[in-house]
């Protein structure tokens, strides 16, 4: 019986030049990339860059420019650490969203719990959360998990030190604020995602497949978006 | 908690001044958005009367959209707040807000909140359908009628037309809302709304059409009738939104199509529920949250009572999903918290489990691969009424199969839960249990003494006393069942218990499908042996036997049912020693019946009289003069005319029993 082994082939060496020309035969369209940037400022909710650049590229918007706005100054107030602004904000422009996303609630409850510690403001911490916050725990075990792990933050003196001193790093705010916006976009019949974040996950994906089979230049900083001789990845 | 603050909120609605009164309301409103704790707080600080009262009177558009907001926040609290909002009268002046007159601020505010009261049983629907409501809700589906010309008038002329949808499939609960929706036009708005593009707007108006045509046929057929305005039939929009990139958009349409299919309406695009439908349900079980929990439920439904879509969600793989999902949930349960979350994705899981194997061996056979049916036992125990009821009805399906009766079902110890849910709080899950008890003491001999031990007889004649009458019925079933072919010690611990004159009173019950039970029950006692004939004559008297047969033979107008359970009484009876068979001949009345059944419209009966024929004739050693003095009797009264007659009858099974009465009768 004849038995399979791994193929000892070497992999395909595609030089610079001939991917750089194949990449130059691609097509895209000028307008579509547009789209993209658009799409991005747009559900990330920037009014003022969504609005030069669609007067720059001459692009249509396909919502209005107040409903961006709103989305805006809610998440800017999230940004900035004003929790009870956002709270009013979101219920101006829809009462719904917080009453059918308790856990997006919570969450909000607990960002306000997380900046009164950030501002020294103990005592009214621990009122706020024995009168918010507590009742959601007892509602709901895994917030009472959440809950008893921001407590923590009031045992150190030096957050630094803390084991939960993440939730005191501006990616906590994002975080909260992206919840936010998400159940806003999703109230609205909008993509709650943009689609340029997932078509970078797609080029990591499709050259980590490529990696396996030929030796090309790739992308390895997305942010410059530099293609790197094959090689040099290689030692890394 | 401290609650001066919010004291003083509620007081200062009291004030004249505008500002303070809206500032209040506003201060209100942050405070009970999202906090269930706080909408209990004003509640009990009694500011419902307030808020109804601003929107009674002529009070400034801000402050009755700003109390509308309110209202609408306390019925997201669940079903007291909505009794409380009810007991306050606060549902007429809601709907006040809607006419097209007012603010359209005001409009959006109101949908919402009777969306939000609609969506709990308590709350009464019937306000809808006084006055023009249902119109006002009507002419919101329609994006135009609001006028509206800025981006953001547009975006809340969708929304409002959204709600307005969701508002209408919550109030289809009877077949008479249904049709007055449908009367007052709005299934062809709610097509329109179908193609608007918007997602929300389009997912409310799939959910308003699907309960518009449930389990409704003239519905189902107009709502596919109506025309798009890109030409085509709405099936093809729904169907394309069985592929859309949103779960829950895929989950509703197939709601949508699934009623439609129910009724009989879309029979056909069946290839299209089967290849598309169906197995965009299964993979939906993949889903979290609502759509995985909604998605079983759906499923059951469609597959309820049809037998190729049982097996193609077998094939899907469905079983092991819904296995999957339930051993999960189990696991959780063990050791994790008390969380009443999973429980309804747990109810509706088994419930389509119990769907996929209630007509195929093929489909109980995969439920006992899966390795589930311990689980399935176990959540007959369950905290939650619907899981107990669900979990309970898959038993019942699983009880079908006699090889699954008696090996994984009796393994996983079934009989103790089992026995244990008939004296369950909730009478659904009783009746369950009791029809599931029927299956069982029928199909599989050992299991009549394990009831029987377990104190079965008793429990069912407690049952029978329910004011119940889906319950009573399933009781007398089970009685019924358990005296069938049964030993004549099971015999007569059932009638000891149960006793003579409460079958007799049973025979002569309101309920009809209750006396055919009753009147069976008395035909499986006089079954087979003499001696246990000779019970039910001890145990009735003869005379009242034979008045029974004879008063409800003489109702020919009586359901065919019963005049067939009584044919057989008589049969089994005359199938006795001489004694039994003489007590029958010596009521002309009876014989006069027998004869004339014979001539029934319905063959089954035609057989059953002439059962009763050949039993009376039937030549026995011992009764030979006995039998030769009844043939006469018979001949004399016409039967072997009528018999003679029946020879060319269209029906087989006829054929052959006059056969049997034509030799008989040439034997004298």
């Amino acid at each position: 019986m004849q038995t399979s082994t791994p193929s000892s082939t070497q992999k395909k060496v595609v030089a610079r030049s001939e991917w750089e020309k194949k990449l130059s035969e691609v097509e895209v369209n000028k307008r579509d990339l547009n789209k993209l940037v658009m799409n991005y400022l747009v559900i990330e909710g920037y009014k003022d860059a969504a609005e030069k650049f669609s007067q720059e590229c001459g692009l249509q918007l396909d919502t209005d420019l107040e409903s961006i706005q709103d989305r805006e100054l809610i998440l800017n107030a999230i940004q900035n650490g004003n929790v009870e602004e956002a709270i009013e904000r979101v219920n101006d422009l829809n009462p719904e969203i917080l009453d059918t996303h308790p856990r997006l609630y919570f969450h909000l409850q607990q960002q306000q719990l997380i900046e009164y510690i950030r501002q020294g403001k103990i005592a009214r911490a621990l009122e706020f959360a024995q009168e918010e916050l507590a009742p959601r725990g007892e509602d709901n075990p895994e917030f009472l998990e959440e809950l008893e792990r921001t407590m923590t933050l009031l045992a150190f003196e030096d957050n630094n030190q803390s084991p939960v001193g993440d939730l005191l790093h501006p990616a906590q705010r994002r975080r909260t604020a992206r919840e936010l916006n998400a159940a806003i976009l999703t109230s609205q019949s909008q993509e709650k995602d943009p689609k340029l974040p997932s078509l970078l996950k797609m080029l990591v994906w499709a050259q980590n497949q490529l990696d396996e089979k030929m030796s090309y230049p790739r992308i390895n900083n997305l942010a410059t978006a530099e293609l790197v001789d094959n090689e040099d990845t290689t030692t890394l | 908690m401290n609650s001066s603050k919010h004291e003083q909120a509620v007081a200062e609605l009291n004030s004249s001044d505008r500002t303070t009164c809206l500032s209040a309301l506003r201060f209100i409103k942050n405070n009970v958005i999202g906090n269930k704790t706080k909408k209990d707080l004003y509640i009990q600080l009694n500011v419902i009367p307030k808020l109804v009262k601003f929107l009674r009177s002529e009070a400034d558009t801000q402050v009755k959209i700003q109390s509308v907001i309110i209202l609408g926040s306390f019925a997201y609290g669940g079903e007291e707040n909505v009794m409380d909002l009810v007991r306050h009268n606060a549902i007429r002046p809601l709907l006040d807000c809607i006419s097209l007159k007012n603010d359209p601020k005001l409009i959006e505010a109101a949908v919402r909140a009777l969306k939000a009261a609609y969506k709990s049983p308590a709350a009464d629907k019937s306000d809808v359908f006084h006055d023009d409501y249902l119109r006002d809700i009507i002419v919101l589906l329609n994006l135009d009628s609001l006028n509206p010309k800025t981006d953001r008038e547009k975006i809340m002329a969708i929304h409002i037309a959204e709600v307005a949808a969701t508002i209408i499939a919550r109030c289809c609960d009877t077949v008479e809302q249904q049709l007055q929706i449908a009367r007052a036009g709005a299934p062809s708005a709610l097509i329109k709304l179908l193609t608007c593009g918007y997602s929300k707007a389009q997912e409310a108006a799939l959910d308003a059409l699907a309960f518009l045509c449930r389990e409704n046929p003239m519905f189902g057929k107009a709502i596919v009738e109506i025309k798009t305005d890109t030409g085509g039939s709405p099936v093809d929009i729904m169907l394309k939104l069985i592929r859309d990139k949103s779960p829950m958009m895929r989950l509703i349409a197939s709601r949508c199509l699934t009623h439609l299919n129910r009724c009989k309406a879309i029979e056909e695009y069946s290839d299209d529920i089967k290849l598309g439908v169906l197995p965009t349900l299964v993979k939906l079980l993949d889903e979290k949250g609502p759509v995985q929990e909604e998605a079983p439920h759906v499923l059951a439904y469609l597959i309820r009572d049809n037998e190729s879509l049982q097996k193609a969600a077998c094939d899907a793989e469905a079983i092991t999903k819904l296995a999957q999902i339930i051993t999960q949930i189990g696991n959780e349960e063990r050791q994790y918290y008390d969380s009443a979350d999973s429980d309804k994705l747990k109810e509706n899981a088994l419930t389509a489990l119990a769907a996929m194997s209630s007509l195929t061996d093929a489909g109980r056979k995969l439920v006992v691969e899966a390795n589930i049916v311990t689980q399935i036992v176990q959540a007959m125990s369950h905290r939650s009424y619907g899981v107990r009821a669900a979990a309970c009805q898959c038993t019942r399906s699983l009880s079908r199969s006699v090889n699954i009766l008696r090996t994984s079902l009796i393994d996983a110890g079934v009989a103790g839960p089992l026995f244990k849910l008939l004296s369950d709080e909730s009478t659904d899950v009783q009746t369950i249990a009791c029809a599931t008890l029927c299956n069982m003491v029928l199909e599989f001999a050992p299991m009549k003494k394990t009831v029987v031990e377990m104190g079965g007889i008793e429990k069912f004649v407690e049952l029978l006393r329910s004011s119940d009458n889906a319950l009573r019925l399933n009781a007398i079933w089970a009685l019924k069942n358990l005296v069938c072919s049964a030993e004549s010690d099971i015999k007569e611990s059932v009638m000891k218990i149960l006793t003579y004159p409460t079958m007799a009173s049973l025979i002569d019950d309101p309920e009809i499908d209750i006396q055919e039970q009753a009147i069976t029950l008395l035909r499986n006692l006089a079954c087979k042996r003499p001696v246990d004939i000779e019970e039910v004559f001890k145990g009735l008297g003869e005379n009242q036997l034979m008045d029974i047969i004879e008063n409800k033979l003489l109702r020919y107008e009586a359901k065919e049912e019963i005049i067939m359970q009584i044919l057989y009484v008589i049969t089994n009876i005359a199938s006795g020693d001489e004694r039994h068979k003489q007590s029958i001949m010596s009521r002309s009345s009876i014989l006069q019946s027998i004869l004339k059944y014979m001539s029934h419209d319905n063959p089954e009966i035609r057989v059953a009289a002439v059962w009763c024929l050949n039993n009376l004739t039937h030549p026995e050693d011992k009764q030979i003069i006995g039998t030769q003095e009844r043939i006469r009797r018979l001949r004399q009264m016409g039967f072997e005319e009528k018999i003679k007659n029946m020879a060319e009858d269209g029906h087989l099974d006829v054929r052959e029993r006059v056969k049997q009465a034509m030799s008989q009768f040439s034997q004298v």
